[in-house]
């Protein structure tokens, strides 16, 4: 019997070094989505919620919690001092008009936003040179300049971690790798609510649109920038 | 503010789901949407062409087996029945490619060189008077008539093809979306198409993929967060009524 395997030989696409500064990584890690009391996470384990998302929910808080922000932390932490580009998107907030948005981020843009704006925050801390970039649909490229302020800084490869692997990641890295940035997802750095879809969509980015790397490989992939120190 | 449902309900179809899921019931207006068909070439849903035939001189025809069983029984029969009832109420069908201008894959992005060289036996289409066989759409398939044919460079047609500009030249704003491969090109054409507004319903049984498990993951994967999905047979009875069509194009202002 053919298995998926067979259809990876040899379609795989390897990691290719770059100096930082050729680098950008794009941190979907919205408080609301991956904090235990972020809106999200309150809803999906509300009282008339679905009893069978529970323990989907832990899960998915157990692996964001234990590997997955720390990791993507310590990872754009280095990012910056190597002198990369970290691109934080946001969703929602107080002011935001939720009929200018894409209809497929609507419902959840008005969720982030019911509580005075700290959970459509990321809880990977913006530093003054980060990019910020306001969402207006699920991939981060749709609606907003970021093609365009990527492209002014000769960025080259796209780097995606975060929440939720088929959902924004997945958006995300694949208009990269249609953009012909080198597009890069974090292997130990995403998490989706439901195992299956988070594999498929690891699997489909490795077999189609680039490589799947762990925080460890991308630090020996990326230079520090020689200009820098 | 928007008038849409009110945040308590967003949950309900299986976590993040805000795409009402598909309803028997629904209609389809013929005038605003269109039928999408993506990718059904030579090239990769023939087991004598492309890939097909790739595998087969490496002596391993049996990985390619669930795609071109599930071209031949599903996907190319479905597409006709939808592309016929499309055509007789003039509705707009586009047929999208995927291909490279080029012999040496340059116009392309570099995740998609080897798997072109794969696809066109080492070569993109130069001649687009006289383009390959790996690149023509199957035969039993279309086009036919008016019908639309947009080529794409990239996976995703929002990226790389007119597609957004015919759609909303012609007034569309729903998509009804086909071929191959559902994890491949159909699901990075319909996030896109999702996040820029159109509504998406995937003609699950006019769809395919390289294994049957790619198909029903990159479907479940969709199914609510991007598109309904739905089955030929109620697509082709929620579309409007041949009848009706006289009356609404010309309530529309446009050429009945």
């Amino acid at each position: 019997m053919p298995n998926a395997s067979d259809y990876l030989a040899g379609l795989g696409a390897s990691l290719e070094g770059l100096p930082a500064a050729q680098v950008a990584v794009i941190v979907e890690l919205p408080f609301g989505l991956v904090h235990p009391e972020g809106a999200v996470n309150r809803a999906l384990l509300a009282e008339g919620a679905p009893e069978r998302l529970a323990p989907a929910v832990s899960d998915f808080l157990e692996v964001v919690g234990a590997r997955v922000v720390p990791q993507v932390r310590a990872f754009v932490e280095a990012v910056r001092e190597r002198g990369g580009t970290v691109v934080i998107p946001t969703l929602g907030g107080p002011q935001i008009d939720t009929a200018l948005l894409a209809p497929t981020v609507r419902s959840l843009a008005r969720l982030l936003s019911t509580d005075a704006g700290m959970h459509a925050a990321s809880v990977v801390a913006v530093e003054p040179d980060d990019v910020r970039i306001t969402r207006t649909a699920v991939s981060a490229f749709t609606g907003t300049p970021l093609d365009m302020m990527l492209r002014s800084r000769s960025i080259d490869m796209v780097i995606t971690a975060g929440v939720y692997t088929d959902g924004a990641v997945s958006s995300t890295a694949r208009d990269a790798a249609d953009f012909n940035y080198q597009s890069v997802v974090v292997a130990d750095g995403c998490a989706g609510l439901d195992p299956v879809r988070h594999q498929a969509s690891m699997r489909n980015h490795e077999r189609l649109f680039g490589p799947v790397a762990s925080v460890a490989q991308l630090l020996t992939t990326i230079t520090a920038d020689a200009s820098r120190g | 503010m928007s008038d849409d449902p009110p945040v308590p309900n967003w949950y309900e179809h299986d976590g993040l789901r805000p795409i009402p899921p598909w309803n028997p019931d629904d209609q389809l207006d013929a005038v605003t949407t269109a039928l999408v068909v993506i990718d059904v070439q030579y090239g990769n849903a023939s087991p004598d062409h492309g890939i097909g035939k790739r595998m087969r001189d490496e002596g391993r025809s049996e990985v390619g087996h669930e795609r071109f069983t599930r071209v031949a029984t599903r996907v190319v029969p479905n597409v006709n029945r939808l592309a016929e009832a499309f055509r007789q109420r003039e509705s707009l069908v586009v047929y999208l490619t995927i291909n490279s201008l080029r012999h040496d894959f340059r116009d392309i992005p570099r995740n998609r060189r080897r798997l072109a060289g794969w696809r066109h036996g080492g070569t993109g289409m130069t001649d687009l008077s006289a383009p390959p066989k790996e690149h023509q759409i199957l035969d039993d398939l279309g086009p036919r008539g008016d019908d639309v044919v947009l080529n794409k460079t990239t996976i995703g047609a929002f990226t790389s093809s007119n597609l957004p500009s015919v759609l909303r030249s012609a007034g569309i704003q729903t998509m009804v979306v086909s071929g191959v491969s559902t994890n491949s090109c159909i699901e990075s054409t319909v996030r896109g198409a999702a996040d820029m507004g159109f509504r998406v319903v995937i003609a699950e049984d006019a769809c395919g993929a390289a294994m049957q498990a790619f198909h029903e993951e990159a479907i479940a994967t969709m199914n609510g967060q991007f598109a309904a999905v739905a089955p030929t047979t109620e697509i082709l009875a929620a579309l409007s009524p041949i009848e009706q069509l006289h009356d609404s194009r010309a309530e529309r202002g446009l050429h009945a």
